[in-house]
């Protein structure tokens, strides 16, 4: 089989052997995104000598050095340092920032041998579901030029679904990893709250955000998974809870798992096409031997409303360091120095950024921080009480990842409120800080992927890895690659 | 529920440092507005005695011994490599425009 259509176990198997040399393989995907990336538009930097660097010291080490990812070239979304090499987050504001160290999770793959191979393209600041936010170029959906990728992490899974690197990695505010996966046919996780350390990279809603993989299969998933968590003392929120061995737990007997459908996973508003692979896929576990229920949770209809008035209100907070006096844009402008603040921001920052930055300073204003961004954390508090509520009776819970498949650029670009409600299955996982994963579920009938997620307990990101395995050893769907990137 | 005209966007564009046009206080008051209205709902859900949660995970966060860490100096980055990224700087300091008259 062609290189590039091998998993990250299989590619690593020969790259640890000696059977094919990092530089080869990297070659590989550099070639492969010379040929397709320039119809896509999923990498800001490939970033080609650098890896193409990486590639020969890691040739160059002794057989006993070579880590358990060996060779393997894998991207980042642009929000994630990379020492040396820019970081700009999609925003015009840090289009001159270049990161002076790496990101923990950057730190730990090139410890596992890994090659990081180009930064992708973005919603600015992470805050959109589409990548139509990046102030730099459209990505464009790989199995349909005219339709979106999704977002935040459009560019991360555009890449994977054209097999332009074996593996990704994005971060996941409110649904980034796993609704550009979902949309692009890619599977995508992401871990629990505090598995992943957050060191080195940029903050958009600190009590929400999280990094994690995205790759063709769980199986690589999961590979990624056990190089990027664990404890990280410069990240306070990072646990010291023990890392499994994800990889090797995959295939253990999960006996009859009980899994918990939503009622509102099967209710209105989601596409027909949709609605018809979520049954198959409940049937496809059944076929597995899970006991499937219904189960209520009253408060996530919620969830979006509670969910947009705290991730701008900390998101607000956290974009005031962008004021062009440190690093990053200033304007030329003005002369006096609130004046140059303002006018730096207005230059750098875009229409989204501006939107939720005004929204999150009213949230937290004088007269409504009380009615709204406090009573958003105690809306919080229900929603986390219905899941722990939940979790008594069932192992995991399913529900689609997005309402529809991939929507067609510019559609919703001038209604950011439709662009929101385009977000309504996966926020609730970072509202309670579950860990979730998406796996390709189906092709609509234009063809278009469909995904859907199997939320499961804090630090249990064993049991769904497993579930979602289990599906896709009886499945196709995650290894379709789209027609423009066949050859 | 709260009004959001042109006058608050000019207000809270104030307070997030936000130069904004006419153009885009008009746009942005109408828009805030929607989403705001739609956001209300979660007043009618009855929250008392329920407490504010304000971080994902109480449990996430280091544990046990490593719950505090040494007191100990480490390596920060150089100060040099910090201010070549500044927009201005000089006697190893960050510049910015003069600030009293």
């Amino acid at each position: 089989m062609t290189l590039w259509r091998q998993s990250v176990a299989e590619l690593t198997k020969k790259t640890r052997g000696g059977d094919l040399s990092a530089t080869e393989l990297t070659n590989t995907f550099i070639d492969r995104i010379a040929a397709h990336d320039p119809t896509i538009g999923a990498f800001l930097d490939p970033m080609v000598e650098p890896a193409r660097g990486q590639a020969r010291a890691l040739d160059a080490m002794p057989a006993s050095s070579r880590g358990p990812l060996h060779g393997l070239p894998v991207a980042v979304k642009d929000i994630i340092s990379v020492e040396g090499s820019p970081c700009t987050c999609g925003s015009r504001i840090l289009e001159s920032y270049v990161p002076l160290f790496d990101a923990t999770i950057v730190e730990r793959l090139k410890r596992s041998g890994a090659v990081i191979l180009g930064k992708t393209n973005m919603d600015e600041f992470a805050m959109g579901s589409s990548t139509e936010n990046s102030r730099f170029q459209t990505t464009r959906n790989p199995w349909d030029l005219d339709r979106v990728p999704g977002g935040s992490s459009g560019g991360s899974a555009a890449a994977v679904a054209a097999r332009l690197v074996p593996a990704a990695l994005g971060t996941d505010t409110g649904g980034s990893i796993r609704q550009p996966a979902a949309l692009c046919g890619v599977t995508g996780l992401k871990p629990t709250y505090g598995r992943v350390s957050r060191y080195g990279l940029v903050a958009f809603a600190s009590s929400l955000d999280q990094a994690g993989p995205m790759a063709a299969s769980t199986e690589d998933v999961a590979c990624l998974l056990e190089a990027i968590a664990g404890d990280d003392p410069r990240d306070q929120t990072c646990s010291n809870h023990p890392v499994p061995a994800y990889a090797k737990e995959l295939d253990r007997d999960l006996g009859r798992p009980r899994i918990g459908i939503p009622r509102s996973a099967i209710g209105d508003g989601i596409d027909d096409d949709v609605a018809a692979a979520f049954a198959a896929f409940i049937e496809g576990l059944e076929a597995l031997g899970a006991e499937t229920r219904e189960i209520h949770l009253p408060a996530t209809e919620h969830a979006t409303s509670c969910y947009y008035l705290l991730a701008t209100a900390e998101a607000s907070s956290n974009l005031a360091r962008y004021d062009g006096v440190r690093y990053g844009r200033r304007s030329a402008t003005e002369t006096g120095l609130h004046e140059m603040m303002a006018a730096s921001r207005d230059e750098g920052l875009g229409e989204e950024v501006k939107r939720r930055i005004l929204l999150g300073t009213f949230v937290l204003s004088e007269g409504y921080y009380d009615d709204y961004y406090q009573k958003a954390q105690r809306v919080r508090s229900l929603i986390a009480q219905d899941f722990r509520a939940a979790f008594d009776q069932v192992d995991a819970i399913v529900l689609p990842t997005t309402p529809t498949p991939a929507f067609p650029i510019g559609e919703k670009v001038d209604d950011p409120l439709s662009m929101y409600l385009s977000d309504v299955f996966t926020i609730t996982a970072n509202l309670v800080g579950a860990p979730a994963l998406s796996v390709p579920i189906g092709l609509s009938e234009k063809g278009l992927p469909i995904g859907a997620q199997l939320v499961g307990r804090h630090f249990d990101e064993s049991t769904i890895l497993a579930l979602g395995h289990a599906f896709q050893r009886g499945s196709e769907f995650h290894s379709a690659v789209p027609a423009l990137a066949r050859d | 529920m709260a009004k959001l005209d042109e006058e608050r966007v000019e207000a809270l564009a104030k307070l997030a440092h936000l130069a904004l046009t006419d153009e885009e206080k008009r746009r942005f008051g109408g828009q805030l507005q929607e989403i705001v209205s739609f956001a209300e709902r979660i007043q009618a859900l009855d929250t008392s005695g329920v407490a504010p949660t304000s971080r994902a995970l109480l449990e996430a966060g280091r544990s046990g011994d490593a719950a505090l860490r040494d007191d100990t100096t480490t390596q920060s980055l150089e100060r040099e490599r910090v201010l070549d990224g500044a927009p201005d700087s000089g006697d190893g300091l960050f510049k910015v425009p003069r600030v009293l008259p």
